[in-house]
């Protein structure tokens, strides 16, 4: 069963110096309670794909053409109150910078409340502070009743970004994207933040569309992966079979140009992604 | 064996942090006591957490910073004790590559300004000596000379690190301290990065202090490998042996959050 189908997405961005196609025509299917990852350099259009999907592109961007069905329904035809209310109960979002997207001036406690203030009406003052307790001890934040009344410059990086998926779990959305979550980290806590995103979806079942530079953080997460270049999807497939047989040469390129400790002779020469060859010369391999 | 270029002993960098008026200062142990050697031509690898000390290091190495205590022997001189004439000499022997190709570079200054500063300012090379020399190193990088009168903005990410290995390359130093000098990068251009460093490393027979967190870069361009953790030094190695028999507890940790692929 697939959460979310994405049909033919174009999202162009206009300027004086013409149309810059950030993503321009991708398809792809995000199933129910499985990670997709999105893997691609700076400006392949892997941010765009996400903020598409939470209608979150502003001037000069449009989303020119394409459907993003979920549950059947398309978000791409939904006025703008009806897609305020999927946002944040429905699908989302974690960013990259923990440092920068809480606001500063909030407690900890009052940022992950007002998910629950907006989405989830029926609850009273005290529920939602017993639901945010939870919450926060769902992302192994020690000590919740001290936490909730902190301000975010008291935490650490990796303990923001739970403060953030937090807030995201909060109303128990059907998706969750990531953009990039754990690049700001260190790998310590990089590997704490995977984990703990990998139990809350074993847990609730969230489907997670995950977005990263870093083939490593893909082996571990990924049940299906999309190789995305200069707007394109140039590779779709699962992961087991992308990593084993990768196909496109540019996902070859990609995955040669990282060093793989005992596998990569040391000190040799790297490959790399030539940036002389089109890559999408090449037929696409969607598997 | 080869050479030792820098014996380093029990160095301290400690930090105050005044908590408010009435308050007691804390006190912050960057650098707590480490020791090591650096060997001419091989790459010494630093790695661990943000705040284990590392960066702290590379500052006192190249003496932006002074230690509380200790002794950092460049060829068997303290440095720490280095007065003005003998410092220019010593900084000219030692550079630096920044992290982030985007704030390091002027944005203001021509490619070939940028390059040429060290030096206009250290030499007294004329003008046209100058933009021989900056064109040469242009070339050494990987750069089109044509693009000795661009702005760094018209670069991208992997260009304008290649304008900031130029730059520290131009005083034909003994040393480039490289401080995470691949981690803003993509993946591709990381390869591209590391295969100019190694390159020209045995080219000009460069030492390395390299500074990351990321262990399969470490991996690939060490010899050796230090292990830091909250201003200590929990273990020191070759980077064989490391990655095949780590003895410290908080190696063994740092080596199972990589997330590494595996066929």
């Amino acid at each position: 069963m697939n959460l979310v189908e994405i049909k033919n997405l174009k999202t162009y961005f206009y300027s004086d110096e013409g149309v810059s196609k950030a993503v321009d025509g991708i398809s792809f299917k995000i199933p129910k309670g499985k990670t997709v990852c999105i893997v691609g350099e700076s400006g392949s259009g892997k941010s765009i794909t996400s903020l598409s999907i939470m209608r979150l592109i502003d001037y000069p961007g449009e989303i020119v053409e394409g459907m993003i069905l979920f549950e059947g329904k398309d978000l791409l035809k939904l006025n703008d109150k009806e897609m305020r209310k999927i946002r944040g109960r429905d699908i989302s979002m974690i960013f990259q910078e923990p440092m920068t997207s809480l606001n500063p001036s909030y407690t900890i406690g009052y940022q992950i409340d007002e998910a629950l203030r907006l989405h989830q009406k029926h609850l009273n003052k005290k529920q939602r502070y017993e639901k945010v307790i939870e919450s926060l001890e769902l992302v192994g934040i020690h000590n919740p009743r001290e936490k909730y009344r902190e301000y975010p410059f008291k935490l650490s990086g990796g303990q923001r970004q739970r403060v953030m998926i937090a807030i995201a779990m909060a109303c128990e959305p059907k998706m969750l994207i990531a953009d990039e979550p754990t690049t700001a980290l260190d790998v310590t806590i990089q590997a704490q933040v995977i984990d703990l995103m990998k139990d809350l979806q074993k847990k609730k079942g969230t489907s997670l569309l995950f977005i990263t530079h870093d083939l490593g953080v893909v082996f571990q997460i990924a049940d299906e992966v999309v190789v995305m270049y200069k707007g394109h999807i140039v590779e779709k497939a699962s992961a087991k079979d992308l990593f084993k047989d990768p196909r496109h040469p540019y996902t070859k390129a990609l995955l040669h140009s990282i060093p793989i400790p005992g596998v990569t002779p040391r000190k040799s020469k790297l490959d790399t992604v030539d940036e002389s060859i089109d890559y999408l010369s090449f037929p696409k391999e969607i598997r | 064996m080869s050479e030792i270029v820098y014996n380093i002993k029990n160095l301290k960098k400690f930090y105050k942090i005044n908590m408010g008026l009435f308050k007691k200062a804390k006190i912050i142990e960057a650098v707590n006591g480490i020791s090591f050697d650096v060997k001419k031509g091989e790459v010494l690898s630093i790695v661990g957490e943000s705040g284990c000390g590392k960066s702290t290091t590379a500052k006192l190495l190249l003496k932006i910073e002074d230690p509380t205590d200790g002794q950092i022997l460049f060829y068997g001189k303290d440095i720490t004790k280095l007065q003005s004439q003998e410092l220019k000499e010593y900084r000219k022997k030692v550079q630096i590559i920044f992290q982030d190709p985007y704030s390091s570079l002027n944005p203001r200054w021509k490619v070939g300004s940028i390059i040429g500063e060290p030096l206009k300012l250290n030499t007294d090379m004329s003008k046209k000596d100058i933009k021989k020399r900056v064109l040469y190193l242009m070339e050494k990088v990987g750069m089109h000379p044509d693009w000795y009168k661009r702005y760094p903005h018209q670069f991208s990410g992997g260009q304008r690190q290649r304008i900031g290995i130029a730059r520290a390359l131009a005083l034909n130093p003994e040393v480039i301290v490289c401080d995470e000098p691949v981690s803003a990068l993509d993946v591709s251009i990381q390869a591209q990065v590391l295969n100019l460093l190694l390159d020209l490393q045995k080219e000009f027979n460069l030492t390395y202090i390299f500074i990351s967190h990321d262990l399969s870069v470490v991996e690939h361009i060490s010899d050796r490998i230090v292990v830091m953790y909250y201003g200590n030094i929990v273990e020191l190695k070759d980077v064989e042996d490391l990655f095949e028999n780590p003895k410290a507890d908080y190696t063994k940790k740092l080596l199972s959050a990589i997330p590494v692929i595996k066929n």
